[in-house]
Order: structure tokens, then C-alpha cells, then sequence
């Protein structure tokens, strides 16, 4: 019986989420730009000019470490130097993405070194790859390195034994995307939709009807909990079709283990709707969004320091990029970032539910 | 049915409550009145469970409301029509009450027998936000009887209100009356004291007067500002 109320009273809330212009509209918006930008970025192609100098007779477009440095990028133009000097002058006045020096090794195998700018992103996210894959040299071998050079050009040596890399750069900023998206649309939303009730007085009806605040936080977040797995699925689908991503592990456990993503993140939203007003909730899940989507898109996340990391991985949105990332380009899933999600739902949940008793 | 001792209750450092004892007897329509800031919301919030007393007790019909055990069974007694509207804007009327039939465990008949009680029978399919000050104020109170509460707490009802609203209000209330119910109506209009049993002015955050109308016209007052001006503390 009293499951079959609670049941009822869900259905009002999902009565009024579906009545609620502003989050209908939020989520014609979200859908369409999402169309849109996935749009773009497959059909943009990114030109990256690598300068080459190549001894030993030894070819890169014929060895595997093209295809580990080149194949991740859209497009690559090759451009041949003869010295070091000269390639790292071409990397020096930008030039080019970054310079590779080939020869043969002792043994006869090819050995590459790499320079490059370490401001550089787009070799910066290579490298960063390859530190997750963990070939031959960790990142903080290479940052290491920097430091006792105290420069931003860098050298990486690597071996080319067991790289595969079959996604290009752009490919790469799905998961990004996916988790920008699926994070606007529940955070906002629950957020705003709690908030609303409480400026309006609603939320204090707790008090003196007989409705608990688990079950009030419950009728609330279940509708988003739907729409958000909902949304998850189609994302996949788009990504799969129209980014031509060939994800490494099956869809349905992608799908599944992106409900623990929306429960924290809904969590967060609910946290965030105890806010004294709407415009600082709103300004709270724009935050807690656009700050990991920046320091993604813009620095090694594994270069930062520890603490950040640690702040960073507060927020959903980060180990998301990271697990989901792994999960879907390497088909490896990272097991403990579930009790990660799980750990932020049930801290965020009962943060909200402290302060919402509190301030009653 | 109500009695609240001793309640003390401040913002800050500014007291609101000092000091509070009220009593209201089982089935009658006690009053309360007083001033704007004189804490007559805040004694109806913190006796609804909306807000907690910094110190004091208050018991309703028996149960002392800091027994979290007894909540529940407070929450299904009391029925409460805040100042403010707290329904939701963007379901209909009906749909209001049938929600509130769902949380007390109640059949959707006993929504359109409250609609028809609440003349609202032909508002029920607008939406709330959509209705007028007045119809808002009759689907709230609609609302707070929907489970027929045995105390019925009414925070400025008729606030606002045009007279034939005024007395639509009064006339639900008096209705409501013959369930046996007991209520405490704060109001401004010191006519509608007429209809209470008794009455009790709040004034400071003190009760400044508590009796009947006739015990109040027998110490030849005839309005608040007179009992301000007698009872200044």
C-alpha cells in the first residue's frame, strides 16, 4: 500500500516535470544542440602539421609509431627536416604540432623520440593518453622531466610494442560531450525543479502532511533518474551512428553503468537545490559542469596535483570522462569508480537531506 | 485540542515569541489577532511542525509534537491553509487534491467531495497558477481538509479576499464546524472575530488578551489598537 502511494505520488511529479515549460524546453534545447554539435565535430576534420626527420633509412609512415601518432589525429601533413635543431625550431615557432625523430634502434626495431611544445593540447592529450595505456614512460616520468629542464619543450622516448589506437582525436571528446550534456539537463533540472518548491513554499509541506522527505526527494528524482538513463541510451546511439565511435565494450553495459553517473549527479542537483536562491543553484551545477569540462579539455588531468585530482573527482562529471572514456575507447571498465558514484550519491543525498531539515 | 506552553521563539537576536501559552479547548473557533510582526505565523509555523520553538512545549490533542513518534499521527490531525499558497502552481485543482488524497491515503472521490464543499467544482480542471487570489485560497483551504483533520489551522484566509469570498470562507469554515472539528483561524479583521468562540491578541510576542468577544467589549475595548494601548509591556 504504501509503495502504491508513493507510486501515485510519482506520477504527479512526473505530471509536472512534463508540464514544466522551462525544463521542456531546456530539454528541446539540450537535444537539438546536442544533434547539432555532434554534427559539427563529425564533420569537421582537424589538419595538424608534424615535422619529421628520419635516419637509419628508416620510413615513418611505414612504422607503428605513425600510426600510434598520427592515426589519433584527423589529418596529418608531413614535413621533412634533416636535423634536430631544425625540427625543434618548427615546434619552437609553432609550426608544427610537434616534431619525431626515427631511427633504428640496436637491435634493428625503429625508436622515436618526440618534441614538442608542452602547451601544446593536442599532443598533450596524446601523451596523456599514453600514460593511461601505460607505454614505456608514466607521465610524471615525462613531467619529471620537465622540471629538471625547466622548459616547456619536452622529450618523450617511447617503444612502439603495444599501442592500438583506433580513435580519432575528435571521436575522443565524445565521452566529454556525452557527460556535458547528461549533466546540464539532470542538474539543472532537478535543481531548478527544488528550488522552485522551496522559494515557493511548496517543499515546506513536508512539515505537516504526511510525507516524509526521503519520499518527497524520491518522487522528485526518480522522473529525472528515467529521463537521464533515457537520455544516456539515445547519446550512445547518436555517438555510435553519427561519430561512427565502434565502442569497445557492449552498449547495454555502457548504458547500465552510466545509471550510477546520473544518480550522483542527480544527488548533486538535489544538494544544489537547498541553495538559498535559484540563481546560485544554477550557478552551482554550471560550475561543478563547466569546471571539470575545462580542466579536461585543457590541462593533463593526471598531470594536476593530487589534491586537485581529488577535488575534481567530487564532482561526477570527472570520473565519468575517466571510466567511461576507458570503458568505451579501451573496452577496460574501471570496477572501482562504481563505489565512487555510489559514494557521492549517498554523500550528496543525505548532505541535502541534513540541510534541508536543518533549515526547516 | 492545542496547548502550548511557555513558547519561546527568536530570528536571530530579535525574539519574536516570549513567553506564549495558548490554549484551544476541543471544537471551538479560537482567533488569533494581532498587529503585522507581532508572531502570530510564527506561532502557527512552529505549532504546525513548520518551524521549531526555541524552547516552550506544545501538545496537540495530547501528543507533544517534539515526539518524533507522534508526528505522524499529529500530521493526520492537523490540517493547515499557510498565508502563502503552497499547492502546485502547474497541476490543476484536482489534480492538487488528488494528490494530497494519495499522501493521506484517501480514495479521489473525497477530492470532488471537498471540491463541492470549496465551490471549486467548476475551477477544477485550471491549473493553480492559473487561478484567481480567491479560488487559490479556497482550493488551499480545499486542501486542508481534504482528510478531514480533527484541528484545522488557518493562516489569514480570508486575507485579501473580497466580502462575498470573505463570507464563502466563513461559511465553509462554519460547515466545517459540525465535524467536530476544533480550529484556530488567525486573521486582521477584527469583525470576523464575531465568529470565533474566543479570541487571544498577540502582541510583542505576548499574548496581550485571551477570551471571549463579550469579556472583550466587557473591558470596553472595541478594537486592537485599544488593547495594544492597555496592554503595552
Amino acid at each position: 500500500m504504501e509503495k502504491f502511494r508513493f507510486l501515485k505520488i510519482l506520477g504527479f511529479e512526473a505530471k509536472r516535470i512534463l508540464r514544466n515549460k522551462v525544463i521542456f524546453v531546456m530539454l528541446m534545447v539540450f537535444a537539438i544542440l546536442t544533434i547539432l554539435v555532434l554534427y559539427i565535430v563529425q564533420s569537421a576534420t582537424m589538419r595538424y602539421d608534424v615535422a619529421v626527420w628520419e635516419e637509419d633509412g628508416i620510413k615513418l609512415t611505414e612504422t607503428e609509431i605513425y600510426d600510434v601518432l598520427c592515426k589519433p589525429l584527423d589529418e596529418v601533413n608531413l614535413s621533412y627536416v634533416s636535423s634536430e635543431e631544425e625540427g625543434v625550431e618548427r615546434v619552437k615557432k609553432q609550426e608544427v604540432v610537434f616534431f619525431v625523430h626515427v631511427w633504428k634502434g640496436e637491435t634493428g626495431e625503429p625508436r622515436a623520440v618526440i618534441h614538442y611544445d608542452a602547451s601544446n593540447r593536442v599532443v598533450a592529450l596524446l601523451v596523456s593518453e599514453f600514460s593511461e595505456l601505460r607505454i614505456d614512460r608514466s607521465l610524471d616520468s615525462i613531467l619529471e622531466f620537465f622540471e629538471e629542464k625547466g622548459i616547456t619543450l619536452d622529450v618523450i622516448s617511447f617503444s612502439t610494442e603495444q599501442v592500438s589506437y583506433e580513435f580519432t582525436h575528435t571521436q575522443r571528446t565524445f565521452v566529454a560531450e556525452l557527460a556535458a550534456f547528461v549533466s546540464l539537463v539532470l542538474l539543472l533540472g532537478v535543481a531548478y525543479s527544488l528550488a522552485r518548491d522551496r522559494e515557493t513554499g511548496v517543499s515546506q509541506n513536508v512539515a505537516y502532511i504526511p510525507i516524509g522527505h526521503n519520499a518527497y526527494f524520491l518522487s522528485k528524482l526518480i522522473p529525472y533518474f528515467l529521463l537521464g538513463i533515457f537520455e544516456m541510451l539515445v547519446l550512445c546511439v547518436l555517438g555510435a551512428k553519427l561519430m561512427a565511435i565502434s565502442f569497445q565494450i557492449n552498449l547495454f553495459i555502457v548504458w547500465l553503468l552510466s545509471s550510477f553517473f546520473v544518480m550522483a549527479t542527480l544527488s548533486l542537483g538535489l544538494l544544489f537545490s537547498t541553495m538559498r536562491s535559484q540563481i546560485s543553484t544554477a550557478f552551482c551545477a554550471m560550475v561543478s559542469i563547466l569546471l571539470p569540462m575545462f580542466v579536461y579539455l585543457l590541462v593533463v588531468v593526471s598531470a594536476l596535483p593530487v589534491a586537485a585530482q581529488v577535488i575534481l573527482n567530487f564532482l561526477p562529471v570527472m570520473p565519468f570522462i575517466t571510466m567511461f572514456g576507458t570503458m568505451i575507447y579501451n573496452g577496460v571498465i574501471l570496477w572501482w569508480y562504481v563505489p565512487i558514484f555510489l559514494a557521492q550519491t549517498i554523500i550528496y543525498y543525505c548532505l541535502a537531506l541534513w540541510v534541508m531539515k536543518k533549515k526547516a | 485540542m492545542l496547548l502550548v506552553t511557555d513558547a519561546h521563539k527568536s530570528y536571530g537576536k530579535n525574539p519574536v515569541l516570549e513567553g506564549v501559552d495558548i490554549e484551544v479547548k476541543d471544537g471551538e473557533i479560537k482567533g488569533l489577532i494581532g498587529v503585522n510582526g507581532a508572531g502570530k505565523s510564527t506561532l502557527i509555523e512552529c505549532v504546525c511542525g513548520v518551524k521549531k520553538f526555541d524552547s516552550g512545549e506544545i501538545r496537540i490533542g495530547g501528543y507533544d509534537t517534539s515526539d518524533r513518534k507522534a508526528r505522524k499521527i499529529i500530521k493526520n490531525t492537523i490540517g493547515y491553509m499557510p498565508q502563502s499558497f503552497r499547492l502546485f502552481n502547474d497541476l490543476t485543482a484536482e489534480e492538487n487534491l488528488k494528490y494530497l488524497c494519495a499522501v493521506y491515503r484517501l480514495p479521489k472521490s473525497k477530492a470532488d467531495d471537498v471540491m463541492e464543499i470549496c465551490r471549486l467544482t467548476g475551477h477544477r480542471k485550471m491549473l493553480a497558477g492559473n487561478l484567481s487570489g480567491g479560488y487559490r485560497q479556497l482550493l488551499s483551504m480545499a486542501g486542508a481538509i481534504v482528510h478531514t483533520p480533527k484541528f484545522l489551522v488557518l493562516d489569514e484566509p480570508t486575507a485579501g479576499m473580497d466580502p462575498i469570498f470573505r463570507r464563502q470562507f466563513w461559511d465553509i469554515i462554519r460547515e466545517y464546524r459540525k465535524t467536530s472539528a476544533t480550529v484556530l483561524v488567525i486573521t486582521h479583521y477584527f469583525e470576523e472575530l464575531v465568529e470565533c468562540d474566543t479570541f487571544a491578541c498577540l502582541a510583542n510576542g505576548r499574548i496581550a488578551f485571551n477570551g471571549s468577544l463579550a469579556e472583550f467589549k466587557q473591558d470596553g475595548l472595541l478594537n486592537i489598537e485599544q488593547i495594544l494601548n492597555k496592554y503595552t509591556f
